[in-house]
This record gives structure tokens, C-alpha cells and sequence, in this order.
């Protein structure tokens, strides 16, 4: 990168943040982050009539058919795991799948082997190898995601796993959570809201209609997983998700060039792919006669 | 009746501090990733608010609005907004003092739901 071309502007979004996205001399505002403080970067990007791209979170579906588990093999382990990849979240993950959505007819036996993966989650030390899950980002995080614990129960929700902070000896003053798993409805507001923790809600699905009208009943669309064995099903059904991201049997692989970016209100554009650039580019299309003869109209 | 959103006393503390420094204050609840759920305040005006925002109620003299579409999902829910030590990400006005407003929910009793304030579309 030549020189010039980075800049890093530390501050605080009043004396920062405001300045940059309303000045003049800025041609372009990225913004990630959450909702209310994206529509501020697209009323000051108006006041210059300048573009912006938006990632703003999202609340994201994972989605289990039945065939995951038509066999005990390699493949449901993966599922398995695709499962517990809501938990890889310290408050700082915006594609955690924190809804899933299992096929009824293999709840039992997925969920069974799912929460005695979730129960082999090792908190502790980030300095020790061995350790799966440390705290969580910050004190306001950990407040927050508490406080949704305890809106996830009032709501009627069925804590399957976790559901308070976690305590780890090392560090009795860490912000650490139970990797938390709560079975009820997506109308609740633990099912609709960013939690941004390591928390899943679960619910399940008859077919591929209901799962479809569950996946895309949000206010987001960033991430999302279909997992199956049928690969017709697979592709018809990614095709119907409103969403940016569709992992397909696979969750939270980020490989360079694949677009990522939301529908809804997850955002506006695209990033980590060539078309990237193409938001921070002007279309120029220069038109050039060859004709050395007026055009004869006056 | 009963207010769809409270404050605590610490949280008015805060408010007053910040109405000394940047006159007549907002909120908006937001949504979403990194800050979401939590409150912004703002001077009063910074934030457009329109037809999709609903005005839910006052606190602590500041109106306190939340967008629609979650309206939606939070109607059932009586918020708190209190303050706590932290680092939040966005713009919102009390973050440079190293606290954080926080919404605290919980769910409205089949009394208060009986009898709640009405909410109001926006004008901003």
C-alpha cells in the first residue's frame, strides 16, 4: 500500500466518527455496526451526497433437514458441529448461527448428541490451548447477554444447556458465559434480536415451507446454514433464503472472494469480493466520435 | 397507566451531565450488531426519525424512540435504561465518560398490559 493511502482515526463517535462521515472531503462511508448507528452514517453520507455500504448485523438460521442424520457417520458429526458454531462468539461475531432450525422428525436424536457437544465446551484461560470458549468482549456485552437470558426464560423459552455466566476460578471477575441453548418460538425476542453471545435459540420445522417462512421471518439477512444430504434440496432451498450468506453444509468458513454482506436490514453492498471495489470506484464511460462531420441535425 | 420505559437514577445522573454539555438530549433504540440493543442518546434532533420509528415515551425529560419493525417484537416488554462501566461502539453521547446506557427488559405484567401508555408515530 502506498503511503497515505491507510489511515487510522482513533476517537469516539461524537468527535470521530460524526466529522469523518459528514465531511466533504471523504468519498465514500463503510459502516459496521448496528442498526441506529447506520442510518446516522446514511443521513450524514446525505448530506454530501456521497455512498455507503452498510454491515449491520444479522440474526441467522441454521437450518438441519432430516437427512443430516440419516446416517451416524462423519457428516452428521460436522452437522453436529455446525450446530455448536453459535458458540464461537465472544460478543463480536455478526454471522453467529444463533437460530436453529431442526427438521422435527430428528429433534430428539439431534439435539441429544448436539447438547453433549455443547456440555464438552472447555471455558477458560485464552492463553491455554486447550481452552474452546473465553469471555466475552467487554462488560456492557455481558450485561446485555444476561439480561436476554433472563428475557429468554420470561418468555417461556426452555433452557436446554447453559442460561447464566459461567464461572472459571482463573479469572472470578471474567465476563464469561454458558454457551446457552433455548428451545422456544421465533416470535420470542430471543429468537429476533442480535444477542451477539455465545446463545442459540432452537425451534423446529415440519418441511421445507415452514422452515423457509421460520428462516426468513426477520428483520435481518446476513448469514444463514441449510444442512442436508440432498443436494437438489440444498440448492432450491439456498436460492429462497433472504440472505447475503449461504453456507452450505458447512458454517463460518470466510475463504477470500466470497462475497459477504446483507439483505434487509443487515446492511447494504457487498465485501471480500472484487465487486467490493466497485463501491469505492466511479463508472466513467468516455464517448469519443471519430467523425470529423457535424451530426447534420441543426 | 403504566410507561413502556423507565430510568434509573444513576442513568438520570448521567443525563443531566451530558444535558449540561450538549443541551436538549434523544434516544433511539437500536438493533442489530457490535451496540445493538443498547440506547443511543444523541443532542435532540441529531437523529432523524421518521414514519418508521415509533415514540415510545420520555425519559428523564428526553424522548425515547425504537423503529418499528422492532417495536414489533419489544411491545410486550417494559425497558429500563440504566448505565454501566463500559466501552461502547457507536456514537452515542456518554460513551467518551466510560459508561454505557443499557436497556434492562422484562416482560409487562396482563395488569400493565391492560393499561399502558399509547405510543406515537414520529415527528421529528
Amino acid at each position: 500500500m502506498p503511503p497515505g493511502v491507510i489511515n487510522i482515526v482513533n476517537g469516539f463517535g461524537p468527535e470521530a466518527g460524526k466529522p469523518l462521515a459528514s465531511s466533504p472531503r471523504i468519498g465514500k462511508i463503510a459502516f459496521t455496526g448496528e442498526t441506529t448507528t447506520g442510518r446516522l452514517i446514511m443521513q450524514y453520507a446525505s448530506e454530501n451526497i456521497i455512498p455507503v455500504t452498510l454491515e449491520l448485523g444479522g440474526k441467522s438460521p441454521n437450518i438441519f433437514f432430516e437427512s443430516v442424520a440419516a446416517k451416524n457417520d462423519e457428516f452428521l458429526n460436522k452437522a453436529i458441529e455446525g450446530f455448536v458454531m453459535f458458540a464461537l462468539n465472544q460478543g463480536e461475531v455478526c454471522t453467529c448461527p444463533s437460530r436453529a432450525l431442526i427438521q422435527e422428525s430428528i429433534y430428539d436424536q439431534f439435539m441429544d448428541m448436539a447438547l453433549d457437544r455443547v456440555a464438552a465446551i472447555k471455558m477458560g484461560s485464552p492463553l491455554d490451548t486447550s481452552t474452546m470458549m473465553g469471555a466475552q468482549a467487554s462488560n456492557d456485552q455481558f450485561e446485555k447477554i444476561c439480561n436476554y437470558l433472563d428475557i429468554g426464560r420470561a418468555e417461556g423459552a426452555e433452557v436446554l444447556a447453559g442460561g447464566k455466566p459461567a464461572r472459571v476460578d482463573e479469572f472470578p471477575d471474567g465476563y464469561y458465559i454458558e454457551p446457552t441453548v433455548f428451545l422456544g418460538n421465533n416470535k420470542m425476542r430471543v429468537f429476533q434480536e442480535e444477542i451477539f453471545g455465545p446463545v442459540v435459540s432452537v425451534t423446529t420445522f415440519k418441511d421445507e415451507d415452514e422452515a423457509m417462512e421460520i428462516a426468513n421471518d426477520t428483520l435481518y439477512g446476513l448469514g444463514s446454514g441449510v444442512w442436508s444430504r440432498d443436494v437438489h434440496q440444498v440448492h432450491q432451498f439456498a436460492g429462497g433464503i433472504e440472505a447475503g450468506r449461504v453456507w452450505v453444509n458447512c458454517y463460518h468458513l470466510y475463504p477470500a472472494h466470497a462475497s459477504f454482506g446483507g439483505y434487509k436490514q443487515s446492511g447494504i453492498g457487498r465485501e471480500t469480493h472484487k465487486m467490493m471495489l466497485d463501491h469505492y470506484r466511479h463508472t466513467k464511460n468516455i464517448l469519443t466520435s471519430y467523425d470529423k462531420n457535424a451530426m447534420g441535425f441543426f | 397507566m403504566y410507561a413502556r420505559v423507565d430510568v434509573t437514577d444513576e442513568a438520570c445522573r448521567v443525563i443531566d451531565q451530558l444535558r449540561e454539555a450538549h443541551g436538549p438530549l434523544m434516544f433511539h433504540q437500536s438493533g442489530g450488531c457490535c451496540d445493538g440493543s443498547s440506547p443511543m442518546c444523541f443532542q435532540d434532533g441529531e437523529f432523524r426519525v421518521g414514519a418508521s420509528d415509533v415514540l415510545i415515551g420520555e425519559i428523564h425529560g428526553c424522548r425515547f424512540y425504537i423503529s418499528r419493525g422492532q417495536f414489533e417484537h419489544w411491545q410486550d416488554t417494559h425497558l429500563t435504561i440504566d448505565v454501566t462501566p463500559g466501552r461502547g461502539a457507536s456514537f452515542s453521547l456518554e460513551i467518551p465518560l466510560g459508561v454505557r446506557f443499557v436497556t434492562k427488559s422484562r416482560l409487562f405484567t396482563e395488569e400493565e398490559k391492560q393499561d399502558l401508555v399509547p405510543v406515537s408515530s414520529c415527528s421529528s
